[in-house]
């Protein structure tokens, strides 16, 4: 076990990036020269050389802060700030390593092997990181001077060590001398490295416990050197599992890799024809090209796409966009059967473009790994479901994915509110036997209904644009209704386009008063009214709101 | 699964061969869509049946009447549970909340935009035609606005019915029109007539019930039936009449049975 070589790392750290970043985003609140401290939980969290000079230190609280030093100024904490202020030095840094493990805003760790080689040596690596790390800073800088913002945030450090901790106190020291600080590879320069520190750093660096620390003080084991010495087999009986980790941590041979993840690979396929094309079969085989390529792409590791973006943009520059999903994952022949809907519904749709196409490109967005789709034995996922998905994705191509809608259950007082309709393409295919859980059914429970909802049945006909029609009584007078949902006469005659219609039958009002907090307030009394017309009886839901009449729906 | 459904014969067997053991193994039974269970007596039908099957594929039934959207919605409920699915074209003011009510599966209920509609451009006819052909293929019951079926050319029709026959779907037209003035020659046509509305006085109740007459006639049928059914029902469901009621002259709207209060909210 000890003879595994941890992997030998480069740390960037900057012992107060958090007033480095504030003074990089607001330069006029924060001076350099000024003594700064960011306090988080009434907390110092990090202060600036200069406060640190005065005795302000980090884990104070703001009023022993402000006693020590009393022009003190108080930088707000903020976490965004810090990271989107680092993110030039990562990039900065990225440009010549690809792999980065950021651990936290201001410390960035990284694997030495492969540039240690390009550059010649961790020697030259340190320098080469130190001027890319000042190259990011300056591009944030705007025009302050990079020198005077890095003493200010307490210097920058660069070590280079056997392993995460080994390197990461080498920066620590070098960001207080000024320079980059290389540990000798071998177990045995990184365990002298190691030894004369504090066990206290243990909680920084590694994220030990507080009272653990205390407790090694307290059996008189205060430098990593004393764990060190001590055999794997005595930590581990008095501390248990921990005691391993410790001993590996004090004597350098902690193997831990940099978390890095790779890049995720650019996967944008596109193809610019010189020629501009205008029929569909020389775009689709074209297309299929693209399509191809990525299927295989995903084939060789096992993966599919859910979610595909497809572009097609035109000489005169117009283009079509539309995202596509299938929940179950597209290779090659799914994916160009997209191309082909949503060029077929571009090209002999309504708005056809005006010149040949010139640009098709196709980007992935969602994938994940292909684990196949085991279909339900009984129930589940039917024949019919499969006919109607791709029956429904055909007609999404050629009308456009607006509309094409399914109801999902909201809840409301009113009967259009009740359901919302929501876009097909937006929910996704069908999962099992329908258009899958992501569609809201309605509640069985009395949750269902809302107060003052109009009991069922409901009208059949819901008029989206209600319908100005004229209620008036027995003399000819409009009826209205009063702020306490009084009415002024007995409703006699539906007056619609013209038509008197006699009322028959009617009840209400029944007010609302709904949204009374914002703009979208609606009060309004409502009615049903039985009208008697030619063909019989016909039912409707009215309202009045602001003294006119109008149709809702009808109970058809 | 024994048998082969009609709906499944992929696209592509569409050769003379594949239609002669496609007609062999076609069973009579394959050929129905089940009904709601008060509509039973209109097909003369048992309604001891929780789902009869009623409704023949390729037919084109024409929901006319002043409850016309109710009657057509009424269609959609058994298959729709029986695992088809359907579309609705051409009708945004389609009462969502009334066809849960009354049954119908929503997660297996498109609606689609009217695809005739919008625009008039020369060749919206031909997309309207691709838009309804696709519907055609994937969804068992086909429900058509009366007026997308009027601006759609004969020759459009007659190729969608013929289609819909092929496919072995139900085409539905919703009109409020007692006649169909379109060259859609309906195989079936169901007529739904309100007799009357109940719960309702003048100033007091609510909208309970609606006593509908059905008729059910058209070229396909010997001779007119005809039921009373409430649609919808107390909780907007449909429920055949009970034989007594449907006797009984029913002239006024006082004569209201249970009147429910309402109180006063909001």
């Amino acid at each position: 076990m000890t003879t595994v070589q941890p992997p030998r790392c480069a740390v960037l750290h900057t012992p107060a990036w958090p007033i480095t970043a504030a003074i990089l985003y607001e330069p006029e609140t924060f001076g350099t020269k000024q003594p700064l401290a960011v306090f988080h939980a009434q907390r110092v969290l990090s202060c600036s050389p200069l406060a640190w000079r005065e005795g302000v230190r980090p884990g104070q609280r703001r009023r022993q802060a402000q006693g020590a030093c009393p022009h003190l100024v108080i930088v707000p904490y903020n976490a965004d700030r810090d990271a989107r202020m680092y993110e030039p030095v990562v990039q900065s840094i990225g440009a010549l390593v690809p792999l980065i493990d950021v651990e936290s805003p201001g410390s960035l760790l990284l694997a030495t092997r492969g540039p240690s080689r390009y550059v010649g040596g961790d020697d030259a690596l340190a320098v080469r990181l130190l001027a890319l790390a000042r190259e990011g800073l300056s591009h944030a800088s705007h025009g302050l001077d990079v020198d005077e913002v890095m003493t200010a945030g307490g210097g920058l450090g660069i070590g280079i060590a056997d392993g995460r901790v080994a390197a990461t106190l080498a920066a620590r020291s070098s960001s207080r001398r000024g320079e980059p600080v290389v540990i000798q590879p071998g177990m045995q320069a990184t365990a002298e490295f190691l030894a004369p520190y504090a066990v206290k750093v243990l909680t920084a660096v590694a994220g030990c416990p507080p009272d653990l620390v205390d407790l090694l003080e307290r059996l008189g084991l205060r430098q990593l050197g004393d764990i060190a010495r001590l055999s794997v087999t005595d930590l581990v009986g008095r501390f248990g599992a921990i005691g391993e980790t410790l001993h590996r941590l004090a004597s350098g041979t902690d193997d831990t890799p940099p978390s890095t993840i790779p890049p995720p690979p650019d996967l944008t396929m596109a193809r610019v024809f010189d020629d501009p094309l205008s029929q569909l079969d020389m775009l689709v085989f074209a297309a299929k090209a693209l399509t191809d390529e990525l299927g295989g792409y995903f084939h060789e590791r096992g993966q599919v796409c859910t979610r595909v973006q497809v572009e097609a943009e035109s000489e005169h520059g117009e283009s079509s966009q539309r995202v596509w999903y299938r929940a179950e994952g597209m290779r090659s022949s799914t994916l160009l059967d997209r191309v082909r809907w949503q060029l077929d519904g571009w090209i002999n749709g309504a708005e056809p473009p005006t010149a040949g196409v010139t640009l098709l490109r196709v980007t992935p967005i969602d994938i994940r790994s292909d684990a196949g789709t085991q279909v339900g034995f009984w129930g589940g996922r039917s024949e019919a479901d499969d006919n109607a998905t791709r029956a429904i994705t055909r007609v999404i191509g050629l009308l456009g994915p607006q509309s094409v809608t399914v109801a999902s259950w909201r809840g409301g007082r009113d009967p259009r509110e009740v359901y919302e309709m929501m876009c097909y393409a937006d929910i996704g295919s069908a999962d099992s036997g329908g258009v899958g859980q992501q569609l809201v059914l309605r509640p069985d429970d009395d949750a269902a209904e809302w107060p003052g909802s109009l009991p069922a049945p409901a009208p059949a006909v819901v008029h989206h644009q209600p319908l100005l029609v004229e209620v008036v009584d027995v003399h000819g007078r409009a009826v209205a209704v009063n702020g306490r949902g009084l009415m002024s006469a007995t409703p006699e005659t539906l007056v619609q386009r013209g038509h008197s219609y006699r009322i028959v039958a009617w009840a209400g009002p029944w007010p609302v008063d709904e949204r009374w907090w914002d703009h979208r307030a609606r009060r309004a009394a409502r009615f049903q009214l039985v009208v008697e017309q030619p063909n019989g009886q016909c039912a409707y839901l009215a309202e009045v709101a602001a003294g006119k009449w109008w149709l809702t729906a009808e109970y058809a | 699964m024994s048998t082969v459904l009609r709906s499944s014969i992929p696209n592509s067997l569409s050769g003379p061969l594949s239609e002669m053991t496609l007609s062999e193994m076609t069973l009579a039974r394959e050929r129905l869509l089940p009904v709601h269970q008060a509509l039973a007596p209109l097909f003369g039908l048992s309604s001891a049946d929780p789902a009869p099957l009623a409704l023949t594929r390729g037919h084109t039934v024409a929901c006319v009447g002043s409850a016309a959207m109710s009657c057509a919605l009424a269609v959609l409920v058994a298959p729709t549970q029986a695992g088809s699915w359907a579309g609705v074209v051409g009708l945004p003011s389609c009462g969502v909340q009334a066809a849960a009510d009354l049954g119908v599966a929503l997660e297996r209920t498109v609606f689609v935009a009217d695809p005739t509609g919008a625009s008039s451009a020369p060749g919206q006819q031909t997309d309207a035609a691709a838009v309804l052909s696709a519907l055609v293929d994937g969804v068992d019951v086909l429900l058509l606005a009366q007026h997308v079926v009027n601006s759609l050319s004969t020759s459009l029709l007659r190729h969608l019915q013929t289609r819909v026959q092929s496919r072995g779907g139900v085409l539905v037209v919703v009109g409020a029109a007692k006649s169909l003035t379109s060259s859609l020659s309906a195989d079936v046509r169901l007529t739904a007539t309100t007799q009357q509305w109940q719960g309702v006085g003048l100033g007091y109740g609510h909208l309970q019930r609606r006593q509908v007459l059905l008729q059910l006639d058209g070229r396909r049928r010997a001779r007119p039936t005809e039921h009373q059914v409430w649609l919808p029902d107390h909780h907007g469901q449909l429920s055949p009449v009970a034989t007594m009621t449907a006797t009984m002259p029913t002239t006024t709207v006082e004569n209201t049975g249970v009147v429910i209060p309402l109180r006063r909210v909001g």
